[in-house]
């Protein structure tokens, strides 16, 4: 090893973000206009997005009471922001939806540059919270 | 003659990226790593050296000085 980077991620390629949510298991709903989320009552909240993850969805795969989470596009910084409620985000599902982001980004970076892809992901790793994603990329120079 | 290399690149549960190279020779991983750089979601904030690379920075310097007298 001679060094390493340390990287944030942001949301900025639909494809991928709709690629990362589709891994967790989600099918977000994608609008022209934005929309009002629904709380956990099914109240609607002030709060407005164009992409959103359906409460029900998050509730089956990961939480017993969430709320509607959405992506809405940031003009100014060209970026997705992530509106999520405060139950929500306490439960790390912003996290958990920006390591899948990360994923996908870094795999097919990796594969345009002709490397073989590994990782360590798979179905139980899934369900679990607070995991470390590793991708191993393997190429001769 | 070809040699492997491999990337290896952890995502912690905020999506953060630590990616570290193996198999490459001083400054060589730095090209290995530069695709890196173009991506737009990525954001690079650090780029560290180990001592590895730099004491092949200095025996590449040492080298080319030694080749000029």
């Amino acid at each position: 090893m001679s060094a390493y980077k340390l990287i944030k991620c942001t949301i900025k390629d639909v494809d991928s973000l709709i690629k990362a949510l589709a891994s967790l298991g989600f099918d977000p709903k994608i609008y022209d206009e934005p929309k009002s989320l629904r709380g956990f009552l099914n109240d609607e909240r002030e709060q407005k997005a164009e992409i959103i993850i359906p409460k029900e969805q998050i509730n089956k795969l990961f939480t017993k009471a969430s709320n509607d989470l959405g992506f809405t596009f940031n003009e100014e910084t060209k970026e997705y922001d992530m509106v999520c409620s405060e139950y929500d985000d306490k439960l790390n599902i912003p996290g958990r939806i920006k390591q899948a982001y990360a994923k996908c980004v870094i795999e097919e970076a990796l594969e345009s540059q002709y490397f073989s892809v590994e990782s360590n992901e798979n179905e139980e790793l899934r369900q679990r919270n607070n995991i470390k994603v590793q991708i191993v990329g393997k190429k001769f120079i | 003659m070809a040699k492997p290399i491999d990337l290896t690149i952890e995502i912690d549960e905020n999506g953060d990226i630590k990616v570290k190279v193996n198999g490459t020779e001083g400054t060589e991983c730095l090209d290995v790593m530069s695709f890196l750089d173009k991506i737009d979601s990525l954001i690079v904030e650090e780029t560290i050296s180990t001592d590895d690379m730099q004491t092949k920075e200095v025996q590449q310097v040492g080298k080319q000085n030694l080749g000029k007298k």
